[in-house]
């Protein structure tokens, strides 16, 4: 996996690993815990930080304790999470549903030198609001700030929830190249210094919707009317793509078949 | 990019070596718990989980670690690993895992310690 996004934020490649996999705990937990039958909705907020970053998941399911409590897999993944953050918390939310709260400090980072996590330094009470209202719905509604670090988690996290599309194995290595040329367009094209991106699973199909991107910036991708053609991957990897309007900026649409599977 | 997931079984008279490229999750646990359990059925008492081509491991992939040393032991096989990349050794490190499976830095480390009268 590419921690080059990392690298360019000046964020350790360390750091950059263990977000990636606190994320696919994260996200692993809630795919295959939270609700009782099939995936369900959950969010992902991604923020860097001055000393390092800050991710908050939360899903609206049936909390950690009545999901599966003798459940290894999950007590697994919770230990993980707690050991790779300088700071987990579980949080049960008002409707039942499960928040993650994970903050990471970077060790190349300034003010890290006691490596220790005061309360003072620990409480940035913006980050938690910082939502950026896109309009955007799917299982999963992944926020990042700044742009950046999307494409490093993006692909885990479509990774986390290509089973759920029922992928094959083939299929679901595709889609780090996917993630990886959204992340990248998203750099050159998003409206502001955050970007969401709505993730959705359903039989044979994963979808990704990427907003607010600046308008102009995405029909492009979709043919070569202007000579300009897509990146490979999106052209060569995704069955559609399609550009619409939210609100005055972009909503980039890609959705990958698993053709494969049929065969 | 290491998202194409493998794992290939070879097999010697003293050594099974299963070989494991990619990432290992909650896509790719399946594939390898396969071949894991083909290797149990074949002669050699070793068997060696080849990391060095793993790129990330998830807790699914840890788990399926800890079975595989307990599956292997029920097998009367030994279970060694080879070091994997950096995320890899780390969740290696962080759960205490490193410290109940045998970590070799090569395959020809294993064989070598092995072949070594006080080798463990």
């Amino acid at each position: 996996m590419s921690s080059a996004a990392g690298e360019a934020l000046g964020l350790d490649s360390e750091l950059m690993s263990d977000i990636n996999t606190a994320v696919s705990e994260a996200c692993n937990n809630v795919i295959q815990h939270a609700y009782s039958d099939a995936p369900g909705p959950f969010s992902v907020d991604l923020v860097a930080t001055a000393t390092g970053l800050e991710a908050q998941i939360r899903d609206h399911g049936r909390g950690i304790r009545e999901a599966a409590p003798d459940h290894d897999g999950l007590k697994v993944g919770l230990a993980l999470m707690s050991a790779v953050a300088d700071r987990a918390e579980f949080i049960r939310a008002p409707d039942g549903g499960t928040e993650v709260r994970l903050c990471f400090r970077d060790a190349a980072g300034a003010g890290t030198a006691s490596g220790e996590l005061s309360s003072e330094a620990s409480d940035p009470p913006q980050v938690w609001q910082a939502r950026v209202p896109t309009g955007l719905s799917g299982d999963i509604v992944l926020t990042v700030s700044p742009v950046e670090l999307l494409a490093p988690v993006l692909g885990r996290i479509g990774r986390a929830l290509a089973p759920s599309a029922g992928f094959s194995l083939d299929r679901c290595a595709d889609v780090y190249l996917v993630t990886d040329a959204l992340g990248a367009h998203a750099e050159r094209a998003a409206e502001s210094t955050s970007i969401s991106v709505a993730l959705g699973a359903r039989d044979q199909l994963l979808e990704f919707a990427v907003s607010p991107l600046r308008a102009g910036t995405s029909r492009r991708l979709g043919g070569d009317a202007a000579g300009l053609r897509r990146p490979e991957p999106l052209k060569s990897l995704t069955d559609e793509l399609t550009v619409s309007d939210a609100g005055g900026h972009e909503l980039l649409r890609v959705a990958m078949r698993d053709q494969r599977r049929s065969l | 990019m290491q998202s194409e997931f493998r794992a290939e079984t070879d097999t010697t008279d003293r050594l099974t070596t299963v070989t494991v490229t990619g990432e290992l999750d909650l896509v790719s646990a399946p594939v390898l718990e396969r071949e894991l359990e083909r290797a149990y059925g074949l002669d050699a008492d070793v068997i060696l989980l080849d990391l060095r081509g793993l790129g990330f491991m998830d807790s699914t992939g840890l788990h399926l670690l800890v079975k595989a040393q307990q599956r292997a032991e029920e097998a009367g096989r030994r279970l060694a690993l080879t070091r994997g990349g950096e995320q890899v050794q780390r969740l290696l490190d962080l759960t205490g895992v490193a410290d109940l499976v045998r970590i070799v830095e090569s395959p020809e480390a294993l064989l070598e310690a092995d072949r070594a009268p006080d080798g463990p």
